[in-house]
Formats: C-alpha cells, structure tokens, sequence
C-alpha cells in the first residue's frame, strides 16, 4: 500500500510541476481501481494543503448511489414499492476545503466508485454534481440545471469532516424523496436519474465508434416543470422537448414527471444529437403515431422513438404521469401493424428503425453500428435534400449493403417504395396526388413548377403544409424566385432556400397572393420547402387548399 | 422597404411569420390536441368564474380528468361536449367549469386527456395558467454557476489508524 501512495505522490508531483489546471487528469495517471484523479487547481489550493504536495496521503473513496423508480411491468405508471438502487456512473465528484474551494476533482466509475489521495488530518466534504463528463477524451459534458433557480447546477454533498485515518469511505446515497404516499420537497434523485439513461446513451455510441465529440448539452429540470406554457423560470415548460441546444424536462409530481421515463429522455437526446452530430430539418411541433406529418418531421420523430429504444434494447416506449404517478401510456415501437402508414408516419419509421435493428440476417442482431454510422455519415449530412426516410434509406445502402433487403422489406411493409434519397419512385401519395414527386424540379430549362400547400392532415408540421423543389443551378449568377397564386383566396406564400441543410435565404414578406426573392446562386443544387402560412396556423379550422405557379428566373450575372 | 414589410410582419401577424424561421421545439410524443383559447386564465380573487375551454384534437375519442394545484377551486359542471365540424371534420372539445381561488398568486388548471385513435391510447397533461395577479413579483437573480444542493445521505466509515 505504502508503495502504492508512493507511485501516486510522483505522479501528483508532476501534475504539479506542469501545471495542470482544474479537473481530470490523464487517463494513464489515475489510480488503478476508480476512474478519478487528483488535480490541484493552481487557483483554488487549500489552504490546509502544502502548495498541493501530499506530504501524509491516505485514501478517501466511496459509492454514489440514486434510487431509481421503475415502470410497472403493465407499463402504466410507476413502480415504487420496486424502487432500486443504482451506481451513479461517470459522474463529476468534487473534494472541497473548508472554504469549499475545490481541492480535487475525480469522477465515479461504473460502479459508481470514486477515489481520491489526501493529506491526513484535511478538513473535506465530497461533492457529487449532476454533470455527467467523458473522464478520457472530453467527448461529452452534460449537465443538469435548475431552470426555476437561476439555472443553478444540481449537486449532492456530504458532510465537512476531517480524515484521520489510512483509508475513509465515504458513501452518498440519492434518495427518490418518495414516502410511499406522496414526495418531499425538493426531491434529489430525478437529476441522477436521468443522467444515468443519458450514460446509457452515450454507451450506445461507443458501441458504434461514433467518435465525434458533442456539444456541452445542459438538461433543465425542475419538480416545478409543469405542463403550462408560459415563464420557463417559472417551470411553464408546457411539456419535455428539445430546443437550441438544451433539453428541457417535466418534473411537477401528480401532474407530468420524465425523470423516470427513460425513453422520453433518449426521444429528447436524439434530437439533441441530430443538431450535434448529424442534421435537424425537423420543424418540431405536436406529433403523434396516427398523424400525417411533414415529412422531416415524421421521420425525426420516428427515429428518435427508435433510437430511444434501441439505446434501452426496449421497444416499449413509456411515459408515466398523473395522479402519484399511476397512470400513462405506452407504444411498441416495434409495432409493424401501423394505422398510418408511409414516409410520412412515424410510427412507420419507428418500426423500420427498429424492426432492422433487431434483425440479424446478413447483420449482428442488435448492433448498432451501422444506424449511428448513417446518422454521422458526412454523405447524410451534406445531402442537398432534407432528412427524411428516403435520404436515410439511400445512405444505409452505402454503409451496408449486405444488409439492405431487410430495410427495403421493412419499407415495404410500411407502404414506403423508395430508398432513393430524393423518393424518386415512390408511389404512396399520402391521400393527396399532389404530394408526389417529392422534389418538383426547377432549374433555367424547367423554369415554372405549380405547387399545393394544404392543411388537409392537419396545421403547422403535417403531411401537405409543405412542397419541396429540387433547384439545379449551372451558372452562378443572381436569381429570382416568384411565387404567384393560381387557386385560391387570401393566401400567403412563403418559401425557404437550404444548401445541404443550411437554410440561407427566404421569401417571408406579408404581401398577399405572391412572394419573391432575389438571391445570388452558384453551381449547386438547392432545395426549397413552399408552404401558404394559412396552412400553419392552428387557429384556422376550415380545409385549405391553395396552389401557386413557383418560377426561376436570372436576373444577372 | 422589405425588412421594413418584414418588421411589420413579425409585429403585426402571427401566422404569416412561417415555421422554419422561428425556434424550433421537438416535444414528447402525446395527443395531438390544442388550445383554441387564451393559455392564461385571470380570476378576481374570492370570486367564482364560471368558463369554457375549448380545444381542438383529432383522435377518435377523448377523455379528460381536471385537476389544480394546491389553493384552486375547480368545479367541472359535467357539460363538456363535442362539436364536429361538417365541413372540415375538426373536432372542437368544449369543457364548461367553475373556477375559484381566494389567495392572490399563479395557480394551474392541469388537463390529463387520454386519446383512442385507430386503437392506440395515448396521454398527455395540458394546463392553463390560473392567475389572480396584477404583477408578477420580480425574482431575485442568483449569481451564475450557482449550485442547488440537494438532500441526500452520507455513510463514513474510518479504518483504524496506522499503527
């Protein structure tokens, strides 16, 4: 042991010397049996410690834990009396003085073990924070912060005590808060809870090498999170979503909680992660299984349902809420017997996704490497046309060709007919003829294209809103783009211009009946979506369909 | 002339600013259901209100369960009904209640719906904002990076000391 302390005291020596900052350390230089290392920040040493020399080390380590609160095994609701104990894994442990300057920092392991040299006779309190981070390579730092108190970070402390002896132990336990009738105030186990489905996520990704390092992400999180709309600072969060970066999730207990439902939180998270490290053309919005929707949005909620419940191996899909939790619903996404189905369901691409991954014919059964591969694929994320099914479709095909007929079989079986990333060849109109082919095309030579914007399956995200047209650009140049209205009354067309995603122009004006735009285009393809904002709009309840003659024209070089 | 349209635009209408410019929210799956009316209710203080609610959903059917926070008198009077309409086939749900609270404060009117649609349950929590405020008090700010602690419980166990 003596010589073990020994090795550690060089190697804390050298941090030293170099001047290692706050934080982690090398991965090579971390004590053999936890992930955690010392580091002495040169501005917060101790005043107790000698220049942040160990003169008298002796071992401080420990296990955090958190309860976590099981589904009931009918799905509906959730389990107490089942309630388990969890390792808090990877998560950031803190060594503070008695003037809570931070003297050490180290992260837990998958036991939830952490582990830390000290000096004897020291004065600390241990600190475990909600933030979740990639002790090796920095790939990933999540966090978990109070919206409704000033977006403070959630953490658990022990108590300021002084270390006597060779080797402390020093366990923290996270409780539910459940009494078995009701929750305290200001219950602590929800921020590692849903930490810890994220580490399941992120477990995930390292199964499929995806390498890529994600943006800091900060999960917001408060028992005040109700389903109100209004002040977030407040908790009027309205419902969980993803938005710019940040994940926001309910917590207002008898009404709407997620911090136990583990497939809302992975939903959330692969909207973070197409933002992150793929592509998000989704519009976001209500969605549900027996919707029309537009087509990025189908397929960006169809495959955030599947990749939750592949990152869980479950294809139950469950949320819990209501009085004491009790009640709720569930979806298999697996399900191959959609009411909707088609290129724009996401149901349908839910079981696709899903139904594929579980499938081992020409493939390993439930790898995941080849769906993330696709997801990250440079050729996905710069395809001129928007994410969908198709684009998916098309790429899958390269990363996996051996494979390919038990996607395009579960295509098949969903209604969808294409695997081209345009849709070219697909023969499922959606009810509406006006909806194929999915790219119109415009260029110089095929100057003048009619398109329909309709809210026959609903407003604001659904199947018919939107037309997408394929531009062919040759010559750079500086071009017009008009659109007039040939069916229809007080209308209001508006379209948006993308390069691979990127939207970089539109034509949003309030004039009535025609919308124009004058842009500078080099050799490229582009890619419009056309809507009339009637359609958009939730409050109007009568059937819209417009139609409009969409025309490109130069106007000079 | 344009940006001056657009600055007009963005004050003046809310549906002619389109989808793709503004923030972007990918919600939870749920009901698809939505409030025709204000996301606020305002009361007067110790005066019973007498209302409707009104939302539009898709599904086949629905049901509802009206629950409030902690200080909100809630009497569902039993008369919700629903209206079809002919031409466009939307479903319009309309929920008559009473409506009380005597302290002045923020209080919220929770709406669990459950929908059967083609045979699939679904469920989600909608709420109003109940308000018997004038002003909003204004929140202090707390410095950034600030921690929330939160309960938890420690074990310490010593080994003996060297000898």
């Amino acid at each position: 042991m003596k010589a073990f302390f020994q090795s550690i005291l060089s190697v804390l020596s050298i941090f030293y010397l170099v001047g290692c900052g706050g934080g982690g350390g090398d991965s090579s230089e971390k004590p053999p049996v936890s992930s955690s290392s010392v580091s002495i920040p040169s501005s917060s040493v101790s005043s107790s410690s000698t220049s942040g020399v160990i003169t008298d080390p002796v071992n401080l380590s420990g296990t955090i834990t958190f309860e976590w609160v099981p589904h009931k095994a009918s799905r509906l609701g959730l389990d107490y009396p089942n309630t388990e104990v969890r390792p808090a894994r990877s998560l950031v442990v803190e060594l503070m003085d008695s003037s809570n300057n931070i003297i050490a920092t180290g992260f837990t392991n998958e036991t939830g073990f952490y582990n830390f040299i000290v000096n004897r006779n020291q004065q600390v309190r241990v600190r475990v924070k909600a933030q979740l981070k990639d002790s090796d390579q920095n790939l990933w730092n999540i966090s978990v912060r109070d919206n409704t108190n000033s977006n403070s970070l959630y953490a658990v402390q022990g108590e300021l005590a002084v270390i006597t002896t060779d080797d402390e132990v020093r366990d923290i336990q996270i409780d539910s808060g459940w009494n078995g009738r009701s929750y305290r105030i200001n219950r602590a186990a929800p921020p590692f809870a849903i930490l810890d489905v994220l580490y399941q996520g992120i477990e995930k990704l390292k199964q499929a090498n995806i390498s890529k390092s994600l943006p800091a992400l900060t999960v917001y999180w408060s028992e005040k999170n109700t389903t109100a709309e209004g002040d977030v600072t407040l908790g009027e969060i309205g419902t969980s979503y993803y938005s710019n970066g940040n994940i926001y999730l309910l917590g207002d207990a008898n009404v709407d909680i997620d911090e136990y439902d583990a497939h809302v939180i992975l939903h959330e998270w692969t909207h973070f992660l197409e933002s992150s490290i793929s592509r998000a053309d989704s519009l976001g919005g209500d969605h549900g299984s027996t919707d029309k929707l537009d087509m990025r949005v189908a397929f960006s909620e169809g495959l955030a349902n599947a990749f939750a419940g592949i990152m869980l191996d479950d294809s139950f899909y469950m949320d819990a809420m209501g009085v004491n939790q009790s009640t709720g619903f569930y979806l298999d996404i697996a399900e191959k017997s959609q009411n909707v189905q088609g290129w724009y369901s996401q149901g349908s691409i839910g079981s696709i996704v899903y139904n594929y991954y579980l499938s081992g014919d020409n493939r390993i059964a439930k790898s995941v490497v080849d769906l993330f591969t696709t997801f990250t694929r440079t050729d996905y994320i710069d395809y001129p046309g928007f994410a969908s099914i198709f684009l998916f479709s098309e790429i899958l095909q390269r990363e996996s060709p051996d494979s390919f007929n038990t996607w395009v079989s579960l295509l098949s079986e969903q209604n969808i007919h294409s695997s081209n990333g345009n849709g070219v060849g697909e023969i499922n109109t959606g009810g509406y003829t006006e909806n194929l082919p999915l790219y119109k095309s415009l260029s110089l030579a095929s100057p003048s294209v009619s398109l329909c914007s309709s809210n026959r399956n609903g407003s604001f995200n659904k199947l018919s809103n939107y037309q997408f047209v394929k531009i062919d650009i040759t010559q750079t140049g500086t071009y017009r783009l008009s659109a007039t209205k040939t069916v229809g009354t007080n209308t209001d067309p508006d379209f948006y211009l993308y390069l691979s995603g990127t939207q970089i122009g539109s034509g949003v004006s309030f004039l009535a009946d025609e919308e124009t735009l004058d842009v500078s285009l080099s050799n490229s393809t582009y890619i419009l979506s056309f809507t009339d904002a009637k359609t958009l709009d939730d409050s109007i309840t009568t059937d819209i369909t417009h139609c409009f003659n969409l025309s490109l024209t130069g106007v000079g070089g | 002339m344009k940006k001056l349209g657009l600055l007009l635009l963005l004050i003046t209408s809310p549906y002619l600013l389109a989808l793709d410019s503004v923030s972007k929210k990918s919600k939870k799956p749920g009901v698809d259901i939505f409030f025709l009316d204000s996301n606020i209710i305002q009361l007067v203080p110790n005066k019973t209100e007498t209302l409707e609610i009104k939302l539009q959903f898709t599904a086949e059917s629905i049901d509802y369960v009206l629950t409030g926070s902690a200080g909100l008198e809630i009497q569902d009077l039993k008369q919700s009904s629903i209206i079809i309409d002919p031409e466009t086939q939307n479903k319009i749900l309309s929920i008559p209640l009473e409506l009380r609270a005597d302290a002045v404060g923020r209080y919220y009117l929770h709406i669990q719906f459950t929908s059967l649609n083609k045979g699939v349950e679904l469920q989600t929590v909608m709420s109003k904002i109940v308000s018997t405020e004038i002003a909003r008090p204004v929140l202090l700010k707390k410095p950034l990076n600030a921690v929330h602690v939160l309960p938890s419980s420690e074990t310490i166990i010593k080994s003996k000391d060297k000898p």
